[in-house]
């Protein structure tokens, strides 16, 4: 774990020929979105949709496929759960790889899955977020 | 030279001949040996010998061709060449003989007429004119010329008109007897290809006709039918039914003869071996109306009438299902828009089951409750264009739970799934669906989650009720101990009680925990553990037991590891949880000794290797072969009076809980080997000083000095209230109690405490809402900053986060330690200048670290935080909680990722709060928020995990 922290290699690297992975991240705070946008697509390894509530987060899905959608549970309109469960209950995007984030859980609880998807905190600093989103990506991609 | 035969039948050049040859050879044949005969001698008997020649030529070459043809062979010699003497006979008799030559023409000229093509005919026979009439003139004078000339015309145009008129009758016959067969082979063929058999039967019930079908279904050949009666068809007479069959179809036959062909009788269905038909018969009639037979066509229906029962039963079927199911269904025509409603649905609505729907309002547009209306609409209208989830050929409609219009005005709960028929767009033409009354399950349901929240609830509170008793005996027997002198015995016996106490306590703590392990919430918390250690902790305290069944406990390092091989172990690090190790193995030692052998040895044995270790317990006795599959599994013992079975499940859980794993090898022979697997204890794992509890006791030994402090103690059990007044002396320090939260705000308002020891479950008002006022009281007087201690049984984090958050400095579960809280009493300077109260060591304050990344929206995000803290104080005065709870939530959000963890905790509190809390302690909390953001120090970094400010 602290590998990373010693070794230190600049972390804003341009690494040649990689592919970009595609996230969908859903939240209806626009800083939140923002903030999540910027970090993640600084990483210099996503392209990064954003939806602000779960009907545009289907919107966004018809236009593109992404590899990993990171989802705001507690929303208006249409949330979290309300999107996951439309997913699920189409063939063609049921498989997509979805994760929860939650201001509702500690980080150290966030290891439980809701309805099967996993789900991290957002009571953790964004670099810790954009961590934990790392090795998801690692692990189901 | 194509002059014989070769022109096609019916063409309009062939001459008569050609259409007649046959008969025209036989009379020519006839004529040449009657007539010509004498005529040929006579020539002879004159002397006239090339005329004799040449007619007897002509009267053999019909004879030879009247031969041939009655052989049946083509005739041999061609007819120009019988023309041919003839034409030279002719013109020689009329050389030599004058008229009589003359008189030859005319039966020649028929003769050419009749064998050649009309054409030809008519070219020799004007060769013959053209040939008589110069010589006539020249012999007998131009009166005679003139008559022969025109009567040999006149002949030649009679011919003609009578071989045109002959011919034409001939064509008009040809072309009806080709039509006639024509239509002889059509009716056959139409009679062999309709699928129902067909019989033809003259007026004596003899069969005249059948065809293929006809064959199939009697099984015979028509050949075998032809001229029998029904009776009469092989087969038929030994049979008794089918006689029987017989005779009733030649009464049918006969009646149907009766009635005439204008008056058929129905269709009658009859079963023959075991089959069953369709027959129609009629009479037909010959054109004076005479009956002269029966047609009687039958069609095979046994398959669709077997078809058309099962569709019946299936009717029927789906009725008493649809019925017995209590669903109500809904028919919608997607082209008409007509609905359907089933009685059941109209039941369901509250309306009689024959209730007449024709009047009733649109579905989507009124009978929907407008409170789901938009949602099921969007639904159903991306679902029929082929636009929702569903797909674009998607059938099924995935059940959706809404309400719909009852008749008396109130709404039903109803979950809706259907199937829908799509045409060639993917538009919905069709849509039945499936609509269930769940009003009694979503009652069910509610039912269901307040019990399950009833019982959590009572849990957590028995577990709470439980432990506020025991905490009283460990501290007052412990108080016993250390302050008074007691005989050696008593002090022996109080320690006694005080250990049970605290067993008592681990098992409720275990009880708890072994319980989040299995839902999966436990948090698991490694440090390094010597195994060693923790192995001769349970080895001794299972001595008693192991004692008293003779049973030898032994210690040992696997061999080839870096200690001596069989030497006593001296320490092995895995990454773990003390207590959990010690549970584990006090299970795992504890089952070994109850199934050993008396006067045996159970043995650990210690292993490491490498990345992990190991850890063996080894017994003589064999675990039973029916029990092994389900050894680990929850309530499964064997042979056991007492226990539960959940020694090795719970052995397991905890050892998967830290990341390791439990097996179990046994065998008669060998005895039973249970070996634990657990992560070796990494670099960085937190290293004990010594046993978990030594760091208190390390600590007890030198207790701090107190100051002079004013502590209000808030707990409505006396026993604890009793305790605490022995653990803090009364001089350095002032103690004032209070049974509730009501009542330590009136204390702290007649005087203001330094230090606040809170009980956060109290009734009247809880310690968390005492906490937050204590905080109110303290900024609104300008009292200087007390510390809240929240003192709880429950040790789980929400209850930490929320104590925290609602103003509490530190957060102990009891038995809280008297070390501990002198500890916290004596660290706490209290200052003496009311102006540094603020900035003081509680972390609230501490600098809030931004991740670089985020720099540039740091201010956009501050200015949003801001506004929507300023909406706080606005959706309260409307009172609009949900607003409120939104608005917290959404701040709590942004501000942990942001970094800000003590704003973000003061968020939760406030979003959780929201609904029940007085206003004015919300817009308290929430000014509190907005004055940090304007006052907290702000830095860029990352690497630090800012740690929440929490005390445990």
């Amino acid at each position: 774990v602290n590998r990373g922290q010693r070794g230190r290699i600049p972390r804003r690297e341009k690494r040649p020929m990689t592919i970009k992975m595609t996230l969908l991240v859903v939240d209806d705070d626009a800083d939140v979105l923002g903030a999540l946008k910027t970090k993640l697509e600084r990483t210099g390894r996503y392209d990064v949709l954003t939806a602000t509530s779960g009907h545009e987060a289907l919107e966004r899905l018809r236009e593109r496929r992404p590899d990993l959608i990171v989802c705001d549970i507690d929303m208006p309109d249409m949330d979290g759960g309300g999107l996951a469960a439309k997913l699920r209950e189409d063939r063609s995007t049921a498989a997509l790889p979805l994760v929860f984030v939650s201001g509702l859980v500690e980080p150290e609880d966030a290891q439980g899955r809701v309805g099967g998807w996993p789900m991290l905190s957002k009571r953790s600093p964004i670099d810790h977020l954009v961590k934990k989103i790392d090795e998801l990506v690692a692990k189901t991609t | 030279v194509t002059l014989l035969g070769s022109a096609p039948a019916g063409a309009p050049d062939a001459s008569f001949f050609s259409a007649n040859r046959e008969k025209v050879f036989y009379a020519l044949a006839i004529a040449g040996t009657v007539f010509l005969l004498p005529f040929s001698l006579n020539n002879f008997w004159q002397g006239r010998l090339l005329l004799g020649v040449l007619t007897m030529v002509v009267a053999a070459c019909f004879i030879v061709n009247a031969l041939a043809i009655y052989r049946g062979k083509l005739p041999p010699v061609p007819v120009v060449f019988i023309c041919l003497p003839a034409l030279v006979g002719l013109a020689i008799s009329m050389a030599t003989q004058g008229l009589v030559g003359i008189l030859w023409s005319y039966p020649a000229m028929l003769l050419f007429h009749f064998v050649l093509a009309r054409r030809f005919a008519n070219l020799f026979n004007a060769c013959i004119v053209l040939f008589a009439g110069p010589f006539v003139y020249q012999q007998f004078g131009a009166v005679l010329a003139g008559r022969v000339v025109v009567t040999l015309t006149l002949t030649i145009v009679f011919t003609n008109i009578f071989s045109r008129i002959t011919e034409a009758q001939q064509r008009s016959l040809r072309e009806q007897v080709t039509l006639t067969a024509n239509q002889v082979k059509l009716t056959s063929e139409l009679l062999e290809a309709v699928p129902m058999s067909v019989a033809v039967r003259d007026t004596e019930g003899r069969f005249v006709q059948v065809n293929r079908t006809w064959e199939r279904y009697f099984n015979l050949k028509r050949e075998q039918a032809y001229g029998k009666r029904f009776s009469e068809l092989p087969g038929w007479e030994e049979n008794p039914e089918l006689a029987q069959t017989a005779r009733a179809a030649e009464e049918v036959d006969r009646r149907a003869v009766e009635r005439g062909p204008d008056d058929p009788a129905d269709p009658i269905e009859r079963s023959r071996l075991g089959r069953t038909y369709l027959n129609t018969r009629r009479a037909f009639v010959d054109t004076a109306g005479r009956p002269i037979g029966v047609v009687s066509a039958t069609l095979d229906i046994t398959e669709q009438k077997a078809m058309a029962e099962q569709l019946a039963t299936e009717q029927r079927r789906m009725d008493l299902v649809v019925r017995a199911a209590r669903v109500g269904i809904v028919d919608w025509d997607g082209r008409t828009h007509a609905t359907f409603y089933s009685p059941r649905f109209r039941k369901i609505l509250g309306h009689a089951p024959d209730a007449d729907t024709s009047g009733w309002p649109d579905y989507f547009k009124v009978m929907i409750h407008p409170d789901d209306r938009e949602r099921v609409v969007t639904r159903w209208r991306s679902f029929i264009r082929g636009k929702g989830p569903e797909g674009p050929g998607g059938e099924y409609y995935a059940p959706e739970e809404y309400r719909l219009l009852r008749a008396d005005g109130s709404y039903v709960w109803v979950q809706v799934s259907g199937v829908a028929v799509r045409d060639d767009n993917g538009f919905v033409i069709r849509w039945i669906a499936a609509v269930t009354d769940i009003t009694k399950r979503r009652a069910q349901e509610q039912a269901l989650r307040e019990s399950v929240q009833l019982r959590e609830d009572v849990e957590r509170m028995s577990r709470h009720d439980l432990k506020t008793p025991l905490n009283s005996v460990i501290a007052v027997s412990r108080l016993l101990r250390e302050n008074s002198r007691l005989a050696a015995e008593d002090e022996e016996l109080l320690s006694t009680l005080e250990r049970a106490g605290y067993r008592i306590l681990n098992m409720v703590n275990l009880s708890l925990d072994l319980f989040r392990m299995e839902q999966g919430t436990y948090r698991f918390n490694p440090r390094a553990i010597d195994l060693v250690d923790v192995a001769r902790k349970v080895a001794a305290d299972l001595e008693s037991q192991a004692s008293s069944k003779n049973v030898a406990v032994r210690l040992r390092q696997a061999r080839g590891d870096a200690a001596p091989g069989g030497a006593s172990p001296t320490s092995l690090l895995a990454h773990g949880e003390e207590l959990l190790c010690y549970s584990m193995l006090a299970n795992l030692l504890k089952n070994a000794i109850e199934a050993s052998p008396e006067r045996s040895t159970v043995t650990i044995t210690l292993e490491g290797a490498g990345e992990t270790v190991r850890l063996h317990v080894h017994n003589l006795g064999a675990v039973p072969e029916s029990v092994r599959a389900s050894f680990f599994t929850k309530y499964a013992t064997s042979g056991k009076g007492a226990g539960l079975g959940l020694g090795t499940y719970s052995a397991r859980l905890m050892a998967r809980v830290q990341g390791g794993d439990i097996g179990l090898r046994t065998s008669e022979e060998e005895g039973t080997t249970i070996t634990v697997t657990l992560a070796a204890a990494a670099q960085d794992d937190a290293v004990p000083t010594g046993t978990a509890t030594s760091p208190a006791r390390a600590e007890a030994e030198r207790l701090p000095e107190l100051p002079a402090l004013r502590v209000l103690v808030v707990d409505d059990d006396e026993f604890n209230r009793l305790v605490m007044r022995r653990i803090l002396p009364s001089p350095p320090l002032t103690l004032e109690l209070a049974v509730n939260g009501r009542a330590a705000l009136d204390a702290a308002a007649r005087q203001w405490p330094d230090a606040v020891l809170l009980d956060l479950e109290m009734p009247v008002m809880d310690g968390y809402e005492t906490a937050a006022r204590l905080r109110e009281m303290e900024r609104a007087d300008g009292r200087k900053r007390c510390t809240i201690v929240a003192i709880s049984s429950n040790d789980d984090r929400a209850t930490m986060d929320r104590a925290i958050a609602g103003g509490c400095d530190h957060y102990l579960v009891k038995p809280a330690p008297r070390e501990t809280i002198w500890q916290i009493l004596a660290g706490r300077k209290v200052p003496a200048e009311p102006e540094a109260t603020s900035r003081d060591e509680t972390d609230t304050w501490a600098p809030v670290l931004v991740d670089p990344d985020l720099r540039e929206s740091l201010p956009a995000f501050l200015e949003s935080r801001r506004q929507a803290l300023d909406e706080i104080p606005i959706a309260l005065a409307r009172d609009d909680r949900a607003a409120l709870r939104r608005l917290a939530h959404k701040l709590a959000g942004g501000f942990s990722l942001y970094g800000f963890a003590w704003a973000a905790a003061q968020c939760r509190a406030l979003e959780r709060d929201a609904p029940e809390a007085e206003a004015a302690a919300l817009t308290a909390r929430a000014a509190a928020v907005r004055d940090y953001l304007q006052r907290v120090e702000i830095r860029f970094g990352t690497g630090g995990v800012a740690s929440s400010s929490r005390h445990a």
